[in-house]
């Protein structure tokens, strides 16, 4: 028998009810030819009947339904396939001041993908004093206080005002190494520049879509982009920015959604429950993980260096504080006493925060001690990753749009602020090999496949990776051959650190 | 329930095909135990009757409720996570228990408010009280951090008499359950609102 109690074939059938008649007839039907004959097509019927009940009892139930079935199950909690999404990002644009890019304006890249912009768009004159030159070798470093909006590829006009005047140049394509630094080649005086600097150039920053959709249309920075229609003043070629086009997804496959249904119907879903909320954060696509951090009763606790009020408000200082929006701490040991408050807090930058104080009390001395619970009763943090996209950390878009979807389900006693999603900051995990054998480029390949899955499956926000974890990958690598890897690491040599808002991801391997 | 679910034995299938059978002369017989015709039938009958069975029987199988079959019950498990970190053991419980199991799991989805809670906790067997932190008139002792003001309606502190601990007032925490009372407590844990910390005393 098969599963359900299904005969095996048409002939156990055959066999059986040919058995039953002739025990019920002595014998005397089945020496009728036709009979037999009958009796074998009653039995192929009944075997096929047989075989839609064994059908519909395998697609009654999600683990053994097939992929067109999944739908019947999933659709009832509302979990459908995630449709592919079109990337989008900004793309830089050059030409003479003033000159006009219309929302709706045709883009494409060398591949043929077609982008469009998104909203109207003016090339403006940028002139900018940067914070710093400096040369290294050939390579000259131009840093600035805030984002330059620039691209690899781009040509900025001039650098003037330099002294020694070799940093000076005209129409220059460079490269953007950060998103407040760009670089470019040019021999001369090494060391910093000095003197009434200006950096010039005419660009316009645009938002752009891609016109179909897929993980296809995701670009990196730099990508060279061309208009597909002349703009008058405007040039042809354009460049996506730093940030690069993100955000595009392929349409779900069945083992995805399989796995998002089995997973809403495996966890008991309550209104708000963290099985909720994970399941509604993929219905965002190309979320692939969520990691939810729910009240706790464990008090943290960071130092304070300094204070600084304007006003009413106290700019606390604390190094890589690893606190968010609308955290409630309390503040003790500061002197005046006034500065001493549980209060809500406004994260400024990675090491600064602010919050309010009564009066205009002076800068506050004494060891001066935040207390936090890293999620208080009321609030839920929210954690999630893009482990199929290059870059496994969502961008702010992909961050507001899990928000806003949640927002949609919020309950009504609970304040938007307490919901806390997030995009962990990456902290990238190199790994030197001393001594690799078989080192061989297929052993290679396999150790670098190996840690970029681990890196996309098993690392957790806030989470140390062990030592020992990370080995263990490496060792239970096999290359195409079947060997595994005889190994050494020089690097790492300890567990990793991890921060409350960080992950690790995988950073550069160097082999032997 | 509608009689086409009903279990029909063999001589009821064998007077059902009978009776598509044309009344005439040729089939005279059909209705006659002695006769050729209805003991061909009813050879056929059992093999109808296999069948029909097996489709009676899949109707009763689709409802936990009434669920009898090994096969059955373990697609729903698997449809419902089981064995997962709150229901750890299918093979040391009887057929009842792994029904009820999946049952608690059921009742489980959809909880929304305290006497949803509460009646979970019946179907462990337990009769647990369930307040809020601003319910509670002396502070619960082992909330460390910001017990009373803002985040304290979002506390639910969760006590019973049928907890297998001594202590009253609460001075025994942190309370370490034992049994369906740790499946309990991971049970509330998995479909609390994430915003919210419990407590057990």
């Amino acid at each position: 028998m098969a599963e359900f109690n299904t005969p095996d074939s048409r002939l156990d059938i055959y066999n059986k009810m040919q058995a039953d008649v002739s025990i019920e007839t002595d014998g005397e039907a089945l020496k009728v030819d036709s009979v037999k004959t009958m009796l074998g097509a009653i039995s192929a019927r009944l075997y096929d009947l047989y075989r839609k009940r064994l059908n519909i009892n395998k697609q009654s139930f999600l683990p053994t339904c097939d992929d067109e079935y999944l739908s019947v199950h999933g659709e009832p909690y509302q979990i459908t396939l995630n449709p592919a999404t079109p990337s989008e990002g900004y793309v830089v644009f050059g030409g003479s001041n003033g000159a006009t890019i219309s929302a709706s304006s045709p883009i494409q890249s060398a591949t043929g993908l077609i982008f469009t912009t998104q909203t109207d768009g003016t090339i403006a004159l940028q002139q900018v004093t940067p914070a710093s030159i400096s040369r290294s070798g050939t390579l000259v470093t131009v840093s600035f206080s805030t984002p330059h909006n620039l691209a690899s590829g781009f040509t900025i006009d001039s650098i003037t005002g330099c002294t020694p005047d070799d940093f000076n140049i005209t129409n220059q394509v460079i490269t953007v190494n950060a998103a407040t630094s760009i670089q470019f080649n040019k021999a001369g005086t090494q060391g910093n520049a000095s003197g009434t600097i200006i950096v010039q150039w005419k660009s316009a920053l645009i938002k752009v879509q891609s016109s179909t959709a897929g993980i296809a249309t995701n670009l990196n920075h730099g990508t060279l982009l061309k208009l597909s229609e002349a703009i008058v003043d405007v040039n042809t070629n354009c460049y996506v920015d730093y940030s690069g086009l993100s955000n595009g997804t392929d349409v779900e496959d069945a083992v995805s959604y399989r796995q998002r249904i089995k997973d809403r119907m495996a966890n008991p879903v309550a209104y708000f429950n963290n099985a909720f909320i994970e399941s509604e954060c993929k219905k965002v696509s190309g979320i692939t993980r969520v990691q939810i951090f729910n009240p706790t009763t464990t008090t943290a606790q960071i130092t304070i260096s300094s204070i600084t009020r304007y006003d009413n408000v106290a700019i606390a200082t604390s190094n890589s504080h690893g606190l968010l929006d609308n955290t409630t701490i309390i503040v003790s040991g500061a002197n005046p006493v006034a500065y001493n408050l549980q209060t809500k807090l406004i994260v400024l930058d990675t090491n600064r925060f602010a919050y309010k104080v009564a009066g205009t009390p002076a800068n506050p001395t004494g060891t001066i001690i935040a207390s936090f619970s890293y999620v208080q009763p009321g609030q839920v943090r929210i954690g999630i990753l893009r482990d199929d996209d290059a870059s496994i950390i969502p961008s702010s878009t992909e961050v507001e749009k899990v928000k806003n979807k949640l927002l949609e389900k919020l309950p009504s006693n609970m304040d938007n602020t307490d919901l806390l999603v997030f995009s962990p900051t990456a902290v990238p995990q190199n790994f030197t090999f001393s001594y690799l054998y078989p080192n061989t480029t297929a052993m290679k390949t396999a150790i670098s496949n190996s840690l970029d899955n681990y890196f996309r499956s098993k690392n957790k926000i806030g989470v140390n990776d062990k030592l020992a974890s990370l080995k263990a990958v490496i060792e239970n690598t096999f290359d195409p051959t079947g060997k595994k890897p005889d190994f050494t690491l020089s690097f790492p040599t300890q567990d990793n650190s991890i921060g409350l808002n960080q992950i690790s991801t995988l950073g550069t391997i160097t082999y032997p | 329930m509608k009689d086409e679910f009903n279990i029909k034995t063999v001589q009821e299938h064998t007077i059902i095909a009978a009776s598509f059978l044309p009344n005439d002369n040729l089939h005279f017989a059909k209705n006659y135990a002695n006769s050729d015709l209805y003991k061909f039938l009813k050879g056929m009958a059992k093999s109808f009757k296999d069948l029909d069975d097996l489709f009676s029987k899949d109707w009763n199988n689709m409802s936990i409720l009434t669920c009898d079959n090994e096969e059955f019950l373990s697609l729903w498990e698997s449809s419902v996570g089981i064995p997962d970190n709150i229901f750890k053991q299918t093979n040391s419980l009887s057929f009842e228990q792994r029904k009820n199991q999946v049952l608690t799991k059921l009742t489980s989805l959809g909880v929304l408010t305290l006497e949803d809670m509460k009646a979970l906790a019946n179907l462990l067997g337990l009769t647990v009280t369930i307040k809020t932190g601003e319910e509670v008139a002396y502070p619960p002792y082992d909330v460390p951090f910001i017990p009373i003001g803002e985040g304290a309606k979002f506390i639910l502190v969760i006590s019973s008499k049928d907890f297998n601990d001594t202590g009253y007032p609460p001075y025994d925490v942190p309370f370490t359950p034992t049994g369906s009372e740790s499946l309990l407590i991971d049970l509330f844990q998995s479909i609390k609102p994430a915003n919210t910390l419990l407590i057990v005393t």
